[in-house]
């Protein structure tokens, strides 16, 4: 057996040779050897999913892996179900996951126990940048006139959001920073929460940064980003750091694996995405979705999601005690 | 004309291959239970990355058009719904197959299907720009009334067993209860199973109270059926006259159809059963509907197919996707560098044109597949049931599994085939409860999201006039039944009394 094992290294180890950034095949020995299953926590179709299988079927195409990644969506129980499944799964290199920050926002809910602390981080695989906006027609000219309508009548303001996830969180978030408070009215996702303002039936909701290019014939304008500096594509929205509420906040795509998988299998994985990611045509289908290609290592990804552990928890109490009061 | 362009431009050797495979995919994954079009739409979207967004977007729309209409071949032939907008076609297109017409049911389906798809044609082609604005101005209270109004018409499916009819309608929207809440977000109703978290997915529940409950109400008796039921091939093809006589079903069934398929998130399905219950309210024989009548096969598949059209208008025209396979459009325009929405009529019109052509060229060859796979498959009918019943659990647990990956819906869908056969004995109507099931999530949602915006008032829904109108429409639809069976049996008193007093006068010469 370790023979055969040691074989199929060498023959990776002299294949590595002929790719670039084939290496870490060779440095995981042998593996892997058989398909590697990859559970999407989410319906076919959404962006976490389109990306996911850009990069499958480039590492495919470039035999970035001697095995191929299988993609296996389970949308059950708003991603809950497809967390749970990698994390009661073996960690042998064998089942890993890739989700958005709802890895992180589900448990501030108390839908799960865990957050993504209960893996092992393989690496960020996208990034995009996310504000709130109005339609074109709407009483708000800019942030501060939203921030001024607030403090004047609290709660009035309606914000379409998509419960647990980032447009509801990131604007619990903001209206903490900025001392304000919202009105927030369920909706759904990206097209949905559109749908509702261009009907008038809400007034303020958070989109990507590439939904808010795609939407921008429709009305759609943005009145504050939530990203560190002014975003490149968006050079006239300012951050919320500019006028004061510092609410710095990304969606991010994360590779993740069961708790104890050998770091030389998660590195292994991690420089196939890597290698996926710099394909030039997978470069392409990212600019023209809007997402920013940056890849960020296990280790450091596990530093930047830990501290944004306090605000989301900060929020989740919100959310908590909202409930508490509407039950008592 | 550049629509004539686009037609011309389909027809010429690789964009017709590319969409006759388009259309045979669709059909198939429409047949199976479980694959939906939506999925097979997500797996082919990475090979479009390589095709001329013409192209890409020819492949999308006609496996979007195949797969609405391929659902029709299981629901008619064993009682599965292969996409749950079939689940109507289930209930009267078994029910006239098992009586020995498979031929007839699948053909008026499939002649109804091509209808409603070449109608709802006709008003995106025409209308799209106007009508968009619709889709957007109705509301979460507007869209509860709508809801109520097809929950209401529960009451009719009942079939003279109101109380009953009820029951199942009531047990149907519990049964959609546990999960997450889809509006607070918290979980409810699942008893510390962590695999009730994900809820009970509507499609095992329906897999199993149909096709499982059906395989083991037959398996109990297959003694009794070893007598193939003899049954014709006859009626495969829809005579004029069948137009002429369902002409009226088919154009009312469409136009429901396409006017729920502007609204985005409500959908083929509901559209199928509103068709269906209005036209059971309207029918002269409304007691044949669930036991294989044919003006329930021709308003279900009218209507389904009727929302095709109507779902692309607020994409087209605003970006806004109504369902799954919708979204997964959108995701191949955007990807391709085409953004739906006011400019793209302007500034892309060749692709708008050859998303029209397509959703024409598709119906009339989804039509002229769906008619050669009838005359194959029809004859299943014709195979001893012992055949029959073991390849429906296969294709059941399939789809059921298929769905989410999940085991646990295999679990789902035979605990409820367990039910279904209850329900059967006990003669409890299966209709309202697929209705409850499949109606209460949106109207919960609905009108919870309008709650949030009014923070907790209900005042809106009275004060709005679509909403209002709406609800005093479904008030109305509520006690109709009751009129008419008032009416209907004051006229036969007096029929009798006018009739009997002749015969006993014979009687007595």
């Amino acid at each position: 057996m370790t023979k055969l094992t040691r074989r199929t290294a060498l023959k990776l180890g002299a294949a590595a040779g002929l790719m670039p950034f084939g290496l870490g095949s060779a440095r995981a020995a042998g593996y892997p050897e058989k398909p590697v299953r990859t559970i999407i926590p989410i319906a076919p179709g959404g962006q976490t999913d389109v990306v996911l299988r850009l990069l499958q079927s480039a590492i495919d195409k470039q035999k970035l892996l001697p095995q191929p990644l299988v993609v296996i969506n389970n949308a059950a129980a708003g991603g809950s179900a497809g967390t749970r499944l990698v994390k009661d799964s073996e960690p042998d290199g064998y089942t890993i996951g890739v989700f958005h920050m709802g890895l992180l926002t589900a448990p501030a809910m108390s839908v799960v126990d865990y957050d993504h602390g209960a893996f092992e981080l393989i690496g960020q695989i996208g990034r995009t940048q996310v504000g709130m906006g109005c339609m074109n027609a709407s009483r708000f000219k800019s942030i501060k006139d939203v921030v001024a309508a607030a403090k004047a009548k609290p709660e009035t303001i309606t914000v379409a959001m998509n419960i647990g996830l980032l447009p509801h969180f990131v604007p619990l978030m903001f209206q903490q920073d900025a001392g304000i408070a919202f009105r927030y009215v369920q909706a759904g996702g990206g097209a949905v929460r559109l749908k509702s303002l261009l009907g008038n039936h809400t007034e303020l909701s958070l989109f990507s940064g590439p939904e808010f290019l795609l939407f921008k014939e429709q009305g759609l304008r943005p009145l504050v980003m939530f990203s560190e500096s002014r975003a490149p594509e968006l050079p006239e929205v300012p951050t919320a750091k500019e006028i004061g509420a510092g609410t710095v906040f990304e969606e991010r795509i994360i590779a993740f694996a069961p708790k104890g998988t050998p770091r030389g299998r998660l590195d292994a994985v991690a420089a196939a995405l890597k290698a996926a990611m710099n394909d030039p045509e997978v470069d392409a289908r990212y600019k023209g979705l809007g997402i920013d290609r940056v890849f960020i290592d296990g280790p450091k990804l596990k530093e930047i999601l830990d501290g944004l552990r306090g605000p989301i928890n900060k929020v989740g109490d919100i959310v908590k005690k909202a409930r508490a009061e509407k039950k008592g | 004309m550049p629509l004539l362009d686009a037609f011309i431009h389909l027809l010429t050797p690789q964009a017709f291959v590319i969409l006759l495979a388009g259309v045979a995919l669709g059909i198939s994954v429409g047949v199976l239970p479980g694959i939906t079009a939506g999925m097979l739409m997500a797996l082919t979207l990475p090979f479009t990355y390589h095709m001329t967004s013409v192209n890409a977007v020819t492949l999308l729309v006609a496996m979007f058009v195949g797969g609405v209409s391929g659902g029709l071949i299981t629901a008619t032939l064993m009682r599965i719904p292969g996409e749950p907008n079939a689940i109507m076609t289930c209930l009267d297109g078994y029910q006239l197959a098992r009586r020995g017409q498979p031929g007839r049911s699948l053909g008026l389906g499939n002649a109804s299907s091509v209808v409603g798809g070449t109608l709802s044609w006709g008003v995106l082609v025409l209308l799209a720009p106007p009508i968009a604005g619709v889709a957007v101005a109705l509301g979460p209270f507007e869209n509860f009334a709508i809801i109520v109004m097809a929950l209401i018409l529960i009451s009719s499916l009942s079939e003279g067993a109101f109380l009953k009819g009820l029951s199942a309608g009531l047990l149907g929207m519990l049964v959609s209860f546990p999960g997450i809440d889809e509006s607070s977000g918290m979980l409810r109703l699942s008893f510390g199973f962590i695999a009730l978290e994900g809820g009970l997915n509507s499609l095992p529940v329906i897999l199993g109270v149909f096709a499982v409950s059906q395989v083991v109400a037959d398996a109990l008796n297959i003694e009794e059926r070893t007598d193939a039921i003899e049954s014709t091939m006859r009626g495969i093809f829809v005579s004029l006259r069948d137009y002429a006589v369902h002409g009226w079903n088919m154009l009312r069934s469409s136009l429901i159809g396409i006017w729920i398929g502007i609204l985005p998130g409500v959908g083929a399905t509901i559209a199928s059963i509103v068709a269906y219950t209005t036209a059971k309210n309207l029918s002269r024989d409304p007691d044949r509907f669930g036991h294989g009548s044919e003006e329930a096969i021709v308003a279900a598949e009218s209507a389904n197919n009727a929302t095709t059209g109507g779902t692309l208008i607020p994409l087209l025209t605003l970006g806004i996707p109504g369902g799954l396979t919708d979204s997964i459009l959108l995701g191949a325009l955007v990807i391709h560098n085409l953004q739906p929405g006011p400019l793209l009529f302007k500034n892309n019109p060749e692709i708008v044109n050859t998303i029209f052509a397509t959703h024409l060229v598709a119906h009339f060859a989804m039509f002229a597949m769906m008619t050669l796979g009838i005359t194959v498959f029809a004859r299943l009918m014709r195979l001893p049931r012992a055949f029959i019943l073991p390849m429906v659990i296969v294709f059941s647990v399939l789809g059921a599994f298929a769905l989410n990956n999940r085991a646990f819906d295999i679990g789902v869908m035979l605990a409820f085939g367990m039910l279904g056969v209850l329900l059967e004995l006990a003669k409890v109507p299966l209709a309202p409860f697929v209705v409850g099931l499949v109606l209460a999530p949106v109207a919960e949602a609905e009108l919870r999201a309008g709650l949030m915006s009014s923070a907790g008032s209900f005042e809106p829904l009275l004060t709005r006039p679509i909403a209002c109108t709406m609800l005093l429409l479904s008030a109305a639809l509520f006690v109709w039944p009751f009129v008419r069976e008032r009416r209907r049996a004051s006229r036969i008193m007096a029929l009798d009394q006018a009739g009997t007093s002749p015969v006993n006068q014979g009687g007595i010469r």
